[in-house]
């Protein structure tokens, strides 16, 4: 809450300080409770150390180049990378099949997908396996008939990738789902958060959409 | 915290949990700066307690 208000009020590196001195704040109080706590402690406080790590990954990356994305299944769409898309509003939403928000953001994305693609914009919906069922290579492609199903089913148009573990979602603070990062034309981090109904998030898309320097 | 408080009533979490309600009242009327501030001194005091049950 701090930290977004912060932003709110254009101090960045207020809101970086806040949240590194916090993560470690919360990563100790986590520690403090796998040692001691109640399992709705220990969970309490996992959930909250993860989220502000999160939080913390996204606001580090506001202003800053992208990181290039390497993804090797797309599902939907052409491989391409951050680089590919330069000159582009390009919008990546993190989702999983198990996300039941994430499940309802497909139509509202496929809604904006429709309206502003000639505007320049282009969303890059990415999952990841989460090896749910074992690990095993038969379980893998359970998995990934799942998110073919899942995506079929909402008649996505707009690209689908599918990474192989959570690197890339550490490194965008999107271990939480949804999460969104707008990127603009030149390649730069200009939103990441939940996306949705944030007011923050429909600000920045309308003003990087329609920046075309 | 109600008038009736006493000096033993006023425990890290309440002063933390008052802090964040005046945090979201200052934050619905759009005082940011005031927002900000309170949830600066809860944040303090939140981590204050790690250092006492700590020592």
């Amino acid at each position: 809450m701090l930290a977004d208000i912060y932003l709110a009020l254009g101090r960045l590196e207020d809101a970086r300080t806040f949240l590194s001195e916090e993560t470690a704040f919360a990563e100790r109080i986590s520690q403090v409770m796998q040692a001691t706590g109640t399992l709705h402690q220990k969970r309490s406080a996992m959930s909250g150390y993860l989220q502000i790590r999160d939080r913390t990954a996204q606001i580090g990356l506001l202003g800053n180049p992208a990181p290039e994305i390497d993804l090797r299944m797309w599902l939907v769409g052409n491989p391409v990378t951050v680089a590919d898309l330069r000159g582009r509003v390009v919008m990546l939403e993190f989702w999983a099949t198990w996300c039941k928000p994430c499940q309802e953001m497909f139509p509202k994305l496929t809604s904006l997908h429709d309206q502003e693609s000639k505007n320049g914009l282009e969303i890059l919906a990415i999952t990841r396996h989460y090896m749910a069922y074992g690990g095993t290579l038969e379980a893998r492609n359970e998995e990934l008939n799942l998110i073919r199903k899942t995506v079929g089913e909402h008649g996505v148009t707009f690209r689908v990738a599918v990474a192989d573990d959570e690197r890339l979602q550490s490194t965008y603070g999107a271990n939480g789902l949804p999460t969104v990062v707008l990127i603009d034309r030149k390649g730069i981090v200009r939103y990441a958060g939940p996306g949705g109904e944030d007011p923050a998030f429909a600000k920045t898309l309308t003003k990087y959409l329609s920046a075309h320097d | 915290m109600s008038p009736e408080s006493t000096v033993a009533d006023i425990t890290p979490q309440v002063l933390v949990s008052a802090g964040l309600d005046r945090a979201a009242e200052f934050q619905s009327q759009g005082k940011l700066e005031e927002a900000a501030a309170e949830l600066e001194q809860s944040a303090q005091a939140a981590r204050a307690t790690l250092t006492i049950s700590s020592s």
